[in-house]
């Protein structure tokens, strides 16, 4: 069956946001949608056809349907996704119904222009791809080609070498030659369950006797949606007309009640409210496709785990906030304070091996934040170090290791590192700001 | 006899009848810079080299992991909580104990914990097969009565350690050993030996 595409573009459109709104609203007419924002969608009607009893009847319903809505469009009907935009941007108000193999002839009177519509059917052109093609289409019209059938006949083994791959999907597809699939919409789907008290609630097992309910029918809207959900939000209205939104980003997707219970429980314990509690609403935000684990082979006990672990990350940053859970990963810094930053943490992946430590410079393994300044003694042949804390005899002292640098930042340092023995046995990493000569303690070999 | 979790140092393993106590809680204490850290994070490397997870909860961001990753351990499998109090340390602990998650959780330079606190850290550490360790610069607290092993470390030179057993549930003798964490092995052996002996005290 030969396919149909239907293009409609929208001139005045809004604003991108809105787009996905109206692909929305228009899978009425087919289930098959695709969108290119921020001013195009388009409908495969190869098999929807039939029931509006037509193409032309489809149109004209799609018009009636436009028109009521006072949605200004252009419409086109044609075999692929390339020649139905590409007909539907070439502004003509009335619907352009182009009969299946008579692409090129619809398309030949178009403007040489209007090669820029033929550029990427799918997504807005990138930087370089609209430059390529007005340069092609400066070239052509110093040539003296005027529309795209002059182009299309220009003979295809010659395209190739005058202007590229993008030359030749262009020559193709102005001639009415275009097979990219319909890259599918997803429209968004919110999970969101909420809940109004009889009478006003003040206490919190009520609430979590609601969340668990709400919870649980989340749970299964999203089991049969095969999602998982990476951010919860809890919307709370109180008696005196005070509407609190709590958000709790998830670090990995989660989907079980239970585990999800446990997270509205640690936020909610953390919660002062002025007034007693009307109404509560649970949102399952940022929806992603999960599907089902596959068991493991020698251990059954994989898929679970992975999402207690995900259960428990939850939780701790219901209950301390998202910055402080993470692994650790090094960075190509020489200041220390720099040397690392936090990722997150994800132990089933294979990680990097790190590398051999002998490559790695002897570091404390306790890093003070911010250093230390340091009193220094000299007694006769005593050498003695006094913090803030504590006065250590220094018994020996190895270095000095330079680290200097970022004087290209505006924030330049240039220090002498030492590794300090003290009399205790304690092991420190000071250092000499070599700027103004003062010694701070940095770090404790402990 | 009682489950255990390797220290990562053999010989230190076969002194302490098979190293930390599992499903329980251990504490090494001493001075900043006494070396503690370093023998805690042997068991932390041999753990990791075998991807197995482990927790580490520290107040604030106080350890550097471009020295973690010196001692052999990979950064990846580390889950690091940097609660900005005490409270919440002992909070996100006691999540992680239960979890059941982690083979070893480090606690790392907390100041203070009541009896209560540990008493509900020992019975999570003995459901979920955990192994708690705890590192403190100076013994404050109370609560002692939950804890399995307690040990003091001071460093007797740079690269040797000075262990001192103060408390055993395993009914060992209060012990000191000196231990040397220097890479300088045979060839074939896998951790850094243990020198010297047992020394009753």
């Amino acid at each position: 069956m030969q396919r149909r595409i239907l293009a409609i573009y929208f001139p005045k459109s809004p604003d991108p946001a809105s787009l996905p709104e109206l692909a929305e609203k228009l899978l009425a007419f087919s289930p098959r949608l695709g969108i290119r924002p921020p001013d195009l969608v388009y409908i495969d009607v190869t098999a929807s056809t039939r029931l509006f009893d037509g193409e032309s009847n489809l149109l004209s319903r799609l018009s009636r349907w436009l028109s009521e809505r006072q949605i200004q469009a252009h419409v086109s009907l044609a075999d692929n996704l390339a020649a139905a935009g590409a007909l539907a941007r070439s502004r003509t108000m009335k619907p352009i119904l182009a009969p299946s193999g008579e692409i090129a002839s619809l398309l030949s009177p178009l403007s040489i222009e209007s090669l820029r519509f033929l550029v990427n059917p799918l997504s807005p052109p990138t930087p370089a791809e609209t430059d390529a093609a007005s340069r092609a289409i400066q070239v052509l019209t110093l040539l003296g080609l005027r529309t795209l059938g002059d182009f299309a006949r220009l003979p295809a083994s010659t395209i190739g070498s005058r202007f590229g791959p993008l030359g030749v999907d262009l020559h193709r597809r102005a001639r009415g030659i275009d097979e990219l699939p319909l890259r599918p919409f997803e429209p968004s789907v919110t999970y969101r369950e909420s809940h109004s008290f009889e009478s006003s609630v003040g206490s919190l097992e009520p609430i979590l006797f609601v969340a668990k309910t709400l919870l649980e029918k989340l749970e299964r809207r999203l089991q049969k949606d095969l999602n998982a959900a990476l951010e919860l939000v809890l919307y709370i209205e109180t008696e005196d007309c005070v509407e609190t939104e709590l958000s709790v980003p998830l670090s990995r997707p989660l989907r079980r009640s239970k585990g999800l219970l446990q997270i509205v429980r640690e936020r909610l314990s953390r919660l002062t409210l002025q007034a007693p509690i009307v109404s509560f609403a649970v949102e399952l935000s940022l929806p992603i496709r999960k599907r089902p684990t596959q068991f493991h082979l020698f251990d059954a006990n994989v898929a679970d785990q992975q999402e207690s672990l995900a259960e428990l990350l939850g939780r701790l940053v219901a209950g301390l906030g998202p910055n402080v859970i993470s692994a650790a990963a090094l960075r190509e810094r020489y200041r220390p304070e720099f040397s690392w930053n936090p990722v997150p943490f994800q132990p089933e992946q294979n990680s990097s091996p790190p590398p051999p430590p002998a490559t790695l410079p002897l570091r404390p393994l306790l890093l003070l934040s911010p250093p230390e300044p340091l009193e220094v003694e000299r007694r006769e042949n005593s050498f003695f170090l006094r913090s803030k804390k504590e006065r250590y005899a220094v018994l020996s002292l190895a270095g000095p290791e330079r680290l200097a640098g970022e004087w290209w930042s505006g924030d330049a340092y240039a220090r002498d590192y030492f590794v300090a023995e003290a009399e205790g046995g304690q092991r420190l990493w000071i250092f000499q700001n070599l700027p103004d000569q003062r010694f701070f303690l940095h770090g404790y070999f402990d | 006899m009682q489950a255990t979790l390797s220290t990562g140092l053999p010989l230190l393993d076969r002194f302490l009848d098979g190293g930390w106590f599992r499903k329980g809680l251990n504490e090494l204490c001493g001075k900043e810079g006494g070396g503690k850290a370093s023998l805690a994070f042997k068991s932390v490397a041999a753990l990791t080299q075998k991807k197995i997870p482990v927790a580490l909860i520290t107040k604030g961001a106080s350890f550097f992991p471009p020295a973690l990753a010196r001692e052999g351990i990979d950064l990846g499998r580390i889950l690091w909580l940097r609660p900005e109090s005490e409270e919440r340390c002992r909070w996100a602990s006691e999540q992680v104990v239960r979890s059941g998650l982690f083979p070893l959780i480090l606690n790392a330079y907390f100041s203070y914990y009541n009896e209560r606190e540990t008493r509900r850290l020992q019975l999570a550490a003995e459901r979920s097969g955990s192994t708690v360790l705890f590192l403190r610069h100076a013994h404050r607290g109370t609560g002692n009565f939950a804890f399995a092993l307690r040990c003091n470390v001071e460093r007797s030179r740079s690269d040797r350690l000075y262990l001192r057993i103060l408390k055993s549930r395993r009914m060992l003798p209060k012990l000191e050993m000196e231990v040397s964490l220097d890479a300088k092995t045979n060839p074939g052996d896998l951790f850094p030996e243990i020198t010297g002996s047992r020394v009753a005290s």
